[in-house]
């Protein structure tokens, strides 16, 4: 078909922007993406994040699946005669509400009635699995079914809103999960990789604190002042010191607060000084296992112990000093990296420099190492 | 996907006699935690125990 004896009947087409001779239907090529993109443009861009997102979730499902797996396997070793698996789908649905906010007075001693009564429901629901198993193993299976409840609800929210950009055909619901997706991910690939070290029993970066106490504390009498949480007596330079930290190997991060709370009030110990060790998150750039020095409690999770301990301290005018170690959300939650491991030296030289500047001769200084002591004895 | 996600981390025990200080690396096995005694030292017989356990990284 000779395309060139149309243009006399379509004469708005030129014959070419400087050529002769290029034919007229070789605009179409720029006219109608513009009239495409004019009409159907967000309809396209909404496809292709869509796309995007539904690729993710289908990834974040994956990782649950596995997640899943790997607790009802790891179930199945402990107790080989039952089937686990409605427990454990059971447990991953299992919520906590959290108290009334708009009246703040009285919160934190609500939240701590919660969280106990979670953890020790959590426990006991963990036992009924196999009554006889040991601490190690009941901890190493509350940590599982932890991360694996997270990983669920990570899915669930990021699917809900899927669904509900893809139902509504908003674009707000989609484009920020888009946005907050990588962080999600990478949250999720940490919480998949803890499961293997929770399942083998290794330390985590979190542990840190409780690494460098724990060692401090060889060779000590210790005695349980809370519960899962362990205090020791030890001398230092005309200083008494007294370590604490939570009852290794087994999975836990016991209830500093609680003890300290003990310790001061019931016991009547006159602490001069705390100084606390914690895993913190580094910022981008910054080095996995440097140290860093500062003053406040420093302890993650809810906030309980936080303001359990800040408040002994203020009310008996305690200092309270912190020693962080850096390290990603990944590194914490994961099998110890050596940069982590290594940090120890470093961080114990840290800590008796803080007590002769800070403290002196005739002094009681408590040390506490926080976080979770997986995989770390005393 | 980070960097360290396409990495395979391998495990290592580090243990430390108490009599002579060698210290000595192997592979991780399963039972093992930080402060436990550990084997024998190969140089004087003496107990170990066990001073770190870590993880690095190698690229596959």
């Amino acid at each position: 078909m000779d395309l060139t004896a149309i243009q006399l009947q379509f004469p708005f087409f030129p014959t070419g922007g400087g050529g002769e001779g290029i034919p007229w239907w070789t605009y179409l090529i720029w006219i109608l993406p513009i009239f495409f993109f004019m009409f159907y443009g967000q309809k396209f861009q909404m496809w292709m994040v869509l796309n995007d997102v539904s690729k993710s979730v289908n990834k974040l499902k994956g990782m649950r699946e596995k997640a899943r797996t790997e607790a009802i396997e790891y179930a199945k070793t402990i107790n080989p005669n039952t089937d686990p698996t409605e427990k454990v789908d059971h447990f991953l649905e299992y919520f906590t509400i959290m108290p009334v906010d708009i009246d703040p007075s009285g919160i934190m001693k609500k939240l701590q009635h919660l969280v106990r009564v979670r953890d020790d429901r959590v426990k006991a629901e963990v036992r009924a699995m196999a009554p006889s198993m040991d601490n190690l193993t009941a901890s190493k299976m509350e940590n599982i079914l932890e991360a694996t409840t997270i990983l669920h609800l990570i899915y669930k929210v990021v699917r809900h809103f899927y669904l509900m950009g893809k139902k509504t055909t908003s674009m707000f619901f989609i484009v920020q999960l888009q946005m907050i997706m990588p962080i999600l991910l990478q949250e999720a690939e940490a919480l998949n990789k803890a499961i293997g070290t929770f399942k083998a029993g290794q330390p985590i970066g979190d542990g840190i604190g409780a690494m460098i106490v724990g060692k401090m504390m060889l060779k000590k009498d210790k005695k349980t002042i809370a519960k899962e949480t362990l205090v020791s007596e030890d001398q230092y330079n005309g200083r008494k010191i007294y370590l604490m930290k939570a009852e290794g190997p087994a999975g836990s991060v016991g209830e500093p607060g609680t003890a300290v709370e003990k310790m001061i009030n019931e016991m009547g110990v006159k602490i001069n000084s705390i100084i606390m060790i914690d895993a913190a998150l580094k910022l981008e750039g910054e080095k996995t296992g440097e140290l860093a020095e500062g003053v406040g409690a420093a302890i993650g999770g809810i906030g309980v112990d936080r303001f359990q301990i800040e408040e002994v301290a203020t009310r008996h005018g305690i200092p309270v000093y912190a020693i962080i170690i850096k390290q990603s959300i990944i590194d914490a939650i994961t099998v110890m990296k050596k940069e982590i491991a290594e940090s120890i030296e470093k961080v114990s030289k840290s800590v008796f420099n803080v007590i002769e500047e800070k403290t002196k001769e005739g002094d009681n200084v408590l040390i506490i190492g926080v976080g979770n002591t997986l995989g770390v004895g005393q | 996907m980070s960097e360290e996600s396409k990495e395979k981390p391998m495990v290592y025990t580090i243990e430390e006699c108490q009599q002579c200080g060698l210290k000595t690396k192997r592979t991780f096995k399963l039972g093992d935690f930080v402060y436990k005694i550990g084997e024998f030292c190969s140089k004087c017989k003496g107990s170990t125990l066990i001073m770190m356990i870590y993880a690095e990284y190698l690229k596959t």
